[in-house]
């Protein structure tokens, strides 16, 4: 749209087109965002998804169910236990399996652990969206300690392939409960030093107060799930609505805030990562003994028919509908993850913002591309 | 500078008389040494302390491997060097669709101007031989700190230039942004120093220090600038952190935002040649700091004697030497306390930056300079003119 300069007719002022991304330093792998600028100001911003996408649904077509479960890890690495997670319980739910008690609470340890990492992977990356380099060696000195965690669990650090139809692929090591415990006592005080290095910071303050307002109405409307959901005032979460697992044995909080701005989603991880801590503890107390696995065969056959079943990642929402005709095969394996829908609303969030304010907004949704692609 | 290199020259070969053009050539190779070493030592003192800051070493792997295992201090100190040499040898791009005169010109602007404004700044004085103290400078200006204000806005140009002459998106909207930061910050930064000049009633930067030593009200310890015109030091080092475009105030070359600002498209020398000039003005603000507000070369009570004699044999140009070592820990001190602002503070967005230039800082700096007006009325008054 051409325009002209007030003070002098003969100028005119024209829009340009920015394109952020594939390649860009903050959009998290590969985002592409075609914005229309004029000057700093953004007046229209186009998401282009796909750079990542590896056919995931359509590579589990080809593969017997167990061989699946490595795949969903590339679903999201940020949290490849929830992804795995996710599969399982379909396809459990599916053939009617039910995991043995320990192997419940390994899964949910895992899950809270795996949310605690991408939390703590996600305020390093967000501080450093908004300029302060710091908080990101903080927040990967303890993600760090978490990832060790995993290591000794299941010998890796990010891929996991952890988790198996009917149970979990092997047992926690002997001393692991020791081991987390003493890793959350030296922890969770240092929750509290992340927050000092950008809570009280007025820069900060300004930076993300009031930016990126999202409605609860409208996030709603666009799917919008998780901490980003919660920060807009509902208390919605898959572990309270439709609690798997051991969760309904668990106290936890779900933190709400109803400001819906950029500070109101970076305080509402904040506190998820003291309600992850607290439900680790409960775990550790209550873990049973018994068998962490219930054997399938390797070329197992499910029945026919088809099954939703949707859990909390440290994103949001994540589910997977599976239909099975009968075969050693998954006929369709379809995921629902909720970085797409983050970035669907966020186009509408950064509408007369300015450079800054994207970045700033983008990483308070805290999309994963490699799970929105998938 | 002259008269302290034709005396030094004198005494060194018994009365031999220099050219008139050897001082400055000498003025111009010290201060390209110096801008270099510098910078390469800055920038591994600055990776040293955001590691630290950031609990991890810094750079440890070149260099002596036993330095680097008695302490994090002592390890990596071939870092810059290694880099330089690296930069140096890179390839030297020039995208087809750059508008090749620009591109090229900008580096050497940029550079032009960070080496410029090192003439008036005065590291030290000596009255070695001499009538009375002289000012070691390249040339102490009577309009010294004019000069500075005007020679350090200059990088202005080369940065428009550079996002200009570059055809990317990214290096335009840096290359505005710098233009716009600068401006506006030139401003309060001037008033800031306003105060300074009218307590000690004179521009070169010589006389500041000289005033300072002297004292306010008799009294030395009040004599440096940041007691008096505590506020117009607090403004100026804002804007000096922003005129240097370091964070928190990196707009023009926001990485998460911009990629690189207007050195996007910068490769290898010429990047370098950015980079260097940035070290550099870092560097020459927290010099003119030390020279406006603390007092440069000089400490309260102390005045070092022009020459020792060691018992074997006598070291002139003492009062030299000293003076140097307190200007460059003073500096220092300085470049530490910016180095912590930039890797604890958040960036700034634009639009706050403006806010806070033009309605935060500017009114402040008026306020101090009303305060150091009232000052220099009663030191006019009750102690009888400007002490220097």
């Amino acid at each position: 749209m051409m325009r002209q300069f007030p003070a002098n007719p003969d100028l005119t002022v024209e829009e340009f087109e920015l394109n952020m991304g594939p390649q860009h330093p903050s959009t998290h792998g590969v985002l592409r965002l075609v914005l229309t600028m004029d000057g700093e100001r953004v007046v229209r911003c186009k998401p282009v998804v796909g750079y990542l996408h590896r056919s995931i649904e359509k590579m589990a077509e080809n593969r017997t169910y167990t061989q699946v479960i490595p795949v969903t890890d590339r679903l999201d690495y940020c949290t490849s236990m929830t992804s795995n997670y996710v599969y399982v319980m379909a396809v459990e739910d599916l053939a009617d399996i039910t995991a043995p008690p320990r192997a419940q609470y390994i899964r949910v340890i895992m899950s809270e652990l795996n949310r605690i990492a991408s939390h703590l992977l996600w305020y390093g990356t967000f501080a450093l969206e908004v300029g302060a380099t710091t908080p990101f060696i903080y927040g990967f000195r303890d993600r760090e300690k978490v990832l060790d965690l995993f290591e000794s669990t299941c010998g890796a650090r990010l891929l996991y392939n952890y988790l198996r139809i009917g149970g979990v692929s092997r047992d926690l090591p002997e001393d692991f409960s020791e081991r987390m415990l003493a890793f959350l006592d030296e922890w969770e005080p240092l929750i509290r030093e992340y927050e000092d290095l950008l809570d009280e910071n007025p820069i900060f303050y300004n930076r993300t107060r009031k930016v990126g307002f999202l409605s609860p109405e409208k996030a709603l409307a666009y799917g919008v799930s998780g901490p980003n959901l919660r920060a807009s005032g509902m208390a919605r979460d898959v572990r309270r609505e439709h609690p798997y697992a051991v969760y309904p044995e668990l106290e936890f909080d779900i933190p709400v805030r109803t400001e819906g701005d950029v500070f109101a989603r970076y305080r509402i991880r904040m506190e998820e990562l003291r309600q992850s801590a607290r439900i680790l503890r409960q775990c550790a107390e209550k873990l049973p003994k018994g068998p962490y696995l219930e054997p399938q065969p390797l070329r197992m056959v499910l029945p026919e028919g088809e099954t939703y079943v949707h859990l909390e990642s440290p994103r949001g929402d994540i589910g997977c509908y599976l239909v099975s005709q009968g075969k050693d095969k998954p006929y369709r394996c379809k995921f629902r993850t909720p970085s797409f829908c983050h970035i669907e609303v966020f186009q509408h969030l950064v509408r007369d913002c300015l450079i800054p304010d994207i970045m700033a907004i983008c990483a308070s949704f805290d999309v994963v591309l490699p799970e929105t692609d998938r | 500078m002259e008269p302290i290199f034709e005396q030094f020259i004198r005494d060194l070969t018994g009365g031999f008389q220099v050219p008139f053009w050897a001082p400055m050539l000498v003025s111009l190779g010290l201060v390209l040494a110096f801008i270099a070493l510098n910078a390469m030592f800055m920038i591994w003192l600055e990776r040293k302390i955001c590691g630290r800051i950031q609990r991890r070493m810094g750079p440890m792997l070149t260099g002596p491997k036993a330095w680097a295992r008695f302490s994090m201090w002592t390890g990596g100190w071939f870092q810059t060097p290694c880099d330089s040499v690296k930069l140096l040898l890179k390839e030297d791009i020039i995208p087809a669709q750059v508008d090749r005169f620009g591109f090229m010109l900008a580096p050497v602007l940029v550079f032009m101007a960070a080496l410029a404004v090192y003439v008036p700044l005065p590291i030290s004085s000596t009255s070695h031989a001499q009538p009375g103290p002289i000012v070691v400078a390249v040339a102490d200006l009577d309009i010294g700190l004019l000069y500075v204000v005007a020679i350090t806005t200059l990088t202005i140009l080369a940065i428009l230039t550079a996002g200009w002459a570059s055809n990317n998106k990214y290096s335009l909207l840096g290359g505005m942004r710098a233009g716009v930061q600068i401006l506006s910050y030139e401003i309060p930064m001037l008033f800031a120093l306003m105060g300074p000049m009218v307590l000690a009633g004179s521009l070169s930067l010589g006389d500041l220090v000289l005033v300072q030593h002297a004292g306010l009200f008799g009294v030395p310890l009040l004599g440096w600038f940041l007691v008096p015109s505590f506020l117009g030091a607090v403004v100026y080092l804002i804007c000096a952190v922003a005129e240097t475009n370091r964070p928190p105030f990196d707009m023009p070359e926001a990485e998460q935002e911009l990629v690189a600002g207007f050195s996007t498209e910068y490769t290898a020398m010429r990047f370098a040649m950015f980079y260097l000039a940035e070290f550099s003005n870092t560097f020459v603000v927290c010099m003119i700091f030390t020279a406006v507000f603390l007092g440069g070369w000089t400490l309260p009570g102390f005045t070092p004697p022009s020459s020792v004699n060691l018992g074997f044999f006598s070291l002139p140009y003492f009062d030299l030497l000293a003076g140097m070592a307190i200007f460059f820990a003073k500096a220092y001190a300085v470049v530490l306390l910016l180095m912590w602002i930039r890797w604890t503070f958040p960036r700034l967005r634009p639009d706050h930056l403006m806010t806070f230039g033009w309605k935060f800082l500017l009114p402040l700096s008026f306020v101090n300079l009303l305060i150091c007006i009232v000052l220099a009325a009663i030191q006019q008054i009750y102690f009888g003119g400007n002490p220097g």
